[in-house]
C-alpha cells in the first residue's frame, strides 16, 4: 500500500510533524502503533470497555488535533499516555459511576517528572521493589500508581481515585515509609 | 540499564495484555512500553482488534467533520445539542449577512429616528418588519439551502419550524431591541415594537402554513403598514398605531395565530405541505 510505503519508515517524531501539517495517512499510522497498548493499558485503569474505547477515540482525536502542541522531545508514546490518562479522568468526571480497576503499583515512569527521591525509591533497579509494592494495599498502590507510573499530581489522582487531596499525600507518604522499610 | 537493550520477555508481555501479570510486573511493563516500539509491537495483537477498528472508524469521522461555524460554536457552547445546533445554523436568518442586513437596517432607522418624530414612526415601522422577513427567509423553497435536505430529515418539520422561528425571534428581537435603546423618545415608547413584531412573525408563521413564506411575510407587511396608516390618519397622532388599542389588536392577533399554529400542527398540515 502506497500509505504504509509513505509512512513505514518514518519515526514517531516525525509522523506527529506530519499531523500537524494536516497528515491522515501519519495519523492511520500512529493510531497502528500506539492505539493497542493505550487501549490494553487504559483497560487496566478502567473496568467499561465502552468508555475505554471512548478515551483512546478523544485521545487520537485530541493528537491529531494538537499535534504542533507537540514540543518535538521525549517518546511520543509517553505524550500520547499523557494525554489518554487525562481524558480518562475527564471521561471518569462526567460518569463518575463507572468502575476503576485499581490493580498495578508504580515504577519511575519515563517521560514523566517526578522527584529525585521517587526516582530513586521506585526504580525497578531495585530488586527488591517488586515484592515490597505487591505487599503494598491496594489503596497505597493505587496512589503510587497513579501519582508515579501515570504521572497524575495530587489533585489528578484524587479525582481519579475519589479522594481527598489530603488523603492522596497521606497515603503516598505511609507508601514511601512502607517501601523504604522494605528496602533497607 | 537502556531501554533499547532489554525486552519484556513474551510471556509477560502476553500476562500483561491478559491482566494476569502481577502489579510490579505490569508496571515494569508500562514503564518499557512508553520507550520501546518492538515491546509495543509485540502487545498490539493482543488488543481487540474489533474494538480498534471501530474506534477508528469514529476517529475518522470527528477528524472529517468541518469546523463549526461561529454560530454553531456559540449554541454548542450554550448547551444545544449538535445536531440541533447544526440545523439552527443553517437557517438562512441566522447566517452572518443575514445579521448584517438587519443591522444596516436598524442604522438606518435609527438614523432617521434622530431627526424627526416622522423618523421614529419610521423605525417602530420597520422593526417588526424585520423579524418577519427573517421568519420568512427561515422558510423559503428559494432561501433555505437546507429546504429539500429538511423535507427528507427524520426531524419533525413542526418542532424545525418552531426552533427556527424562535431562533430568528430571538436574534432579530435582540438586535431590534439593542437598537430602540438608542431611540431619542420615551422608553414605553421605544418598546413599542415589540408586540406588533411577535405579532406579524406569528401572523406569518400561520399564514405559510397555506401559502409560500414569502407570499405570506408580503401580505402580512403590507396589512401591517397599510394599518399604521389608516392608524395614523384615524387618531391624527404620529404614533397612533402604537396606543393601547394597536398593542391589544397586536395581543389579539397573537392569540389567533397561535392557535392556527397549534390547530394546523395538529392536523399535520405543516408536514404535509412539506411533503407535497
Amino acid at each position: 500500500m502506497t500509505v504504509d510505503a509513505m509512512t513505514a519508515e518514518r519515526s514517531d517524531a516525525e509522523l506527529v510533524a506530519a499531523l500537524a501539517d494536516g497528515n491522515r495517512a501519519a495519523l492511520a499510522e500512529l493510531y497502528a502503533r500506539h492505539a493497542p497498548w493505550l487501549l490494553l493499558r487504559l483497560s487496566r485503569r478502567c473496568a467499561d470497555p465502552s468508555l475505554v474505547d471512548e478515551v483512546v477515540q478523544d485521545t487520537f482525536v485530541a493528537v491529531w488535533k494538537g499535534a504542533h502542541r507537540w514540543k518535538g522531545d521525549g517518546e511520543v508514546a509517553a505524550w500520547v499516555w499523557g494525554i489518554g490518562i487525562r481524558r480518562l479522568l475527564d471521561a471518569l468526571r462526567r460518569r463518575p459511576q463507572a468502575a476503576l480497576v485499581l490493580i498495578d503499583s508504580g515504577d519511575g515512569a519515563l517521560g514523566i517528572e517526578q522527584s529525585a527521591e521517587e526516582r530513586v525509591l521506585l526504580s525497578i533497579q531495585y530488586g527488591d521493589l517488586g515484592p515490597a509494592l505487591d505487599r503494598l494495599s491496594p489503596e497505597l498502590r493505587a496512589v503510587v500508581q497513579a501519582t508515579v507510573l501515570d504521572g497524575l499530581t495530587t489533585r489528578e489522582a484524587a479525582k481519579l481515585l475519589g479522594i481527598p487531596s489530603g488523603t492522596v499525600k497521606t497515603r503516598m507518604m505511609r507508601a514511601k515509609a512502607q517501601l523504604r522499610e522494605a528496602l533497607a | 540499564m537502556r531501554a533499547d537493550t532489554w525486552h519484556a520477555d513474551a510471556a509477560s508481555l502476553r500476562r500483561y495484555a491478559e491482566g494476569t501479570l502481577g502489579p510490579a510486573a505490569s508496571a515494569s511493563v508500562e514503564s518499557h512500553l512508553l520507550a520501546c516500539a518492538a515491546c509495543r509491537g509485540g502487545v498490539a495483537p493482543a488488543a481487540p482488534a474489533a474494538r480498534l477498528d471501530a474506534i477508528w472508524a469514529q476517529i475518522e469521522e470527528a477528524v472529517d467533520t468541518p469546523r463549526r461555524r461561529p454560530v454553531e460554536r456559540a449554541l454548542v457552547r450554550l448547551g444545544v445539542h449538535d445536531h440541533t445546533a447544526r440545523l439552527l445554523a443553517a437557517t438562512p436568518s441566522l447566517t452572518t449577512a443575514w445579521l448584517l442586513s438587519v443591522t444596516a437596517s436598524l442604522v438606518f432607522a435609527l438614523a432617521a429616528a434622530q431627526s424627526t418624530p416622522r423618523g421614529v414612526l419610521l423605525f417602530l415601522a420597520v422593526a417588526p418588519v424585520l423579524p418577519v422577513a427573517g421568519v420568512a427567509a427561515a422558510f423559503g423553497r428559494d432561501t433555505d439551502p437546507t429546504y429539500d435536505v429538511a423535507l427528507a430529515a427524520p426531524y419533525p418539520s413542526f418542532r424545525l419550524l418552531l426552533l427556527r422561528t424562535a431562533a430568528v425571534l430571538a436574534s432579530t428581537v435582540l438586535l431590534v431591541g439593542l437598537a430602540a435603546l438608542l431611540l431619542p423618545t420615551a422608553p414605553g415608547l421605544a418598546a413599542a415594537w415589540l408586540l406588533p413584531a411577535l405579532a406579524l412573525s406569528t401572523a406569518t408563521l400561520a399564514l405559510s402554513a397555506r401559502v409560500p413564506a414569502a407570499a405570506a411575510a408580503g401580505a402580512v407587511v403590507a396589512l401591517w403598514l397599510g394599518a399604521l396608516f389608516t392608524a395614523v390618519r384615524a387618531t391624527g397622532s404620529t404614533y397612533g398605531a402604537f396606543g393601547v388599542v394597536g398593542q391589544t389588536a397586536c395581543l389579539a392577533l397573537i392569540a389567533i395565530s397561535i392557535a392556527l399554529i397549534s390547530g394546523l400542527h395538529r392536523r399535520a398540515a405543516f408536514d404535509l405541505r412539506r411533503e407535497s
